[in-house]
């Protein structure tokens, strides 16, 4: 067991440079993640499966969308970088305390009203990957 | 010769792995690289990289194609690095050396496609994930490296090394 931990955990100079490489991953992946927010990452309001609206989720004001859905209105508030439903004619209110999304790949749904608000990058460029 | 063989044997083979996809292979062919640098040099090795891949399109049918372009780019990179690790890292193994490797391979092989097939700097979110896959295959390539080169050593202790800064100077 010792034996094999030996062989697998390298020399002092590899493990260093593990840290370091490992360190430069996760920077790159913070810094990254903050770029995404150039412009390029939207936010999407559906109605079922019905695109009603999409703005950017880095846009220099605020936007405030009223969804109109199954039961009611539904307010969308998009600032800051940030997309939050601030009012809603549900009973549970569940999708205003799901809070403020800001991340890709984040959602807010609001089920008695059918609407669902998505936040997506820049979906051309990963469906030119996939293939 | 013989390693050559091994390693277009091992690239053709990772070529034809489901479910991985052309985006990522755990370049075990790389290994061959590793040993050969230690065993034959870093000319024999950078050479072999290259024939590897070369030899590898030929079988697989993608000479020219963007694959192989992605996939001449990475190994040339990764060899390239590796020998400058191995040359002027002082304590570095063949682990640390396929780490660097790897991450090398992998960066230069992104920053080829982001360049000459999908202008999209949006390809650059999918860069960390991969590099942390690559860091963890690299380092396992090197253990398997190290074992075989230690075996090799202990069962031809006669066999002449290279060693860095010395015969290939």
């Amino acid at each position: 067991m010792r034996g094999l931990l030996r062989r697998i955990s390298g020399t002092w100079t590899d493990r260093l440079l593990l840290v370091f490489v490992l360190a430069a991953i996760v920077f790159g992946w913070m810094h990254i993640r903050q770029l995404a927010g150039g412009g390029e990452v939207m936010v999407d309001i559906y109605r079922g499966q019905t695109l009603l609206a999409e703005y950017p989720l880095h846009s220099a004001n605020p936007v405030h969308f009223v969804a109109a859905g199954e039961i009611g209105e539904t307010d969308i508030l998009i600032a800051d970088g940030e997309v939050a439903i601030s009012e809603s004619p549900c009973t549970g209110k569940q999708c205003i305390r799901a809070g403020h999304k800001h991340r890709i790949g984040d959602m807010l749904v609001c089920l008695p009203n059918r609407i669902l608000v998505s936040i997506r990058g820049d979906a051309k460029a990963f469906d030119a990957m996939l293939e | 010769m013989a390693l050559l063989m091994l390693a277009v044997g091992i690239h053709v083979l990772e070529s034809a792995l489901p479910g991985l996809g052309p985006w990522f292979k755990p370049g075990l062919a790389n290994i061959v690289t590793l040993i050969a640098l230690i065993m034959l040099g870093p000319k024999e090795a950078l050479m072999l990289a290259v024939a590897r891949v070369v030899v590898g399109a030929l079988f697989i049918g993608t000479l020219f194609t963007p694959t192989f372009i992605m996939s001449l780019s990475g190994a040339l990179a990764a060899a390239l690095v590796m020998l400058a690790a191995w040359r002027s890292i002082p304590g570095i193994s063949l682990i640390g050396i396929s780490l660097l490797g790897a991450v090398a391979h992998m960066l230069v092989q992104f920053v080829t496609v982001e360049a000459l097939f999908i202008q999209q700097t949006a390809l650059f979110y999918l860069l960390p994930p991969f590099l942390l896959v690559a860091a963890i295959t690299g380092w396992l390539n090197g253990v398997a490296a190290q074992y075989i080169t230690d075996h090799l050593r202990s069962t031809r202790p006669a066999m002449e090394e290279a060693v860095p800064g010395a015969a290939h100077g």
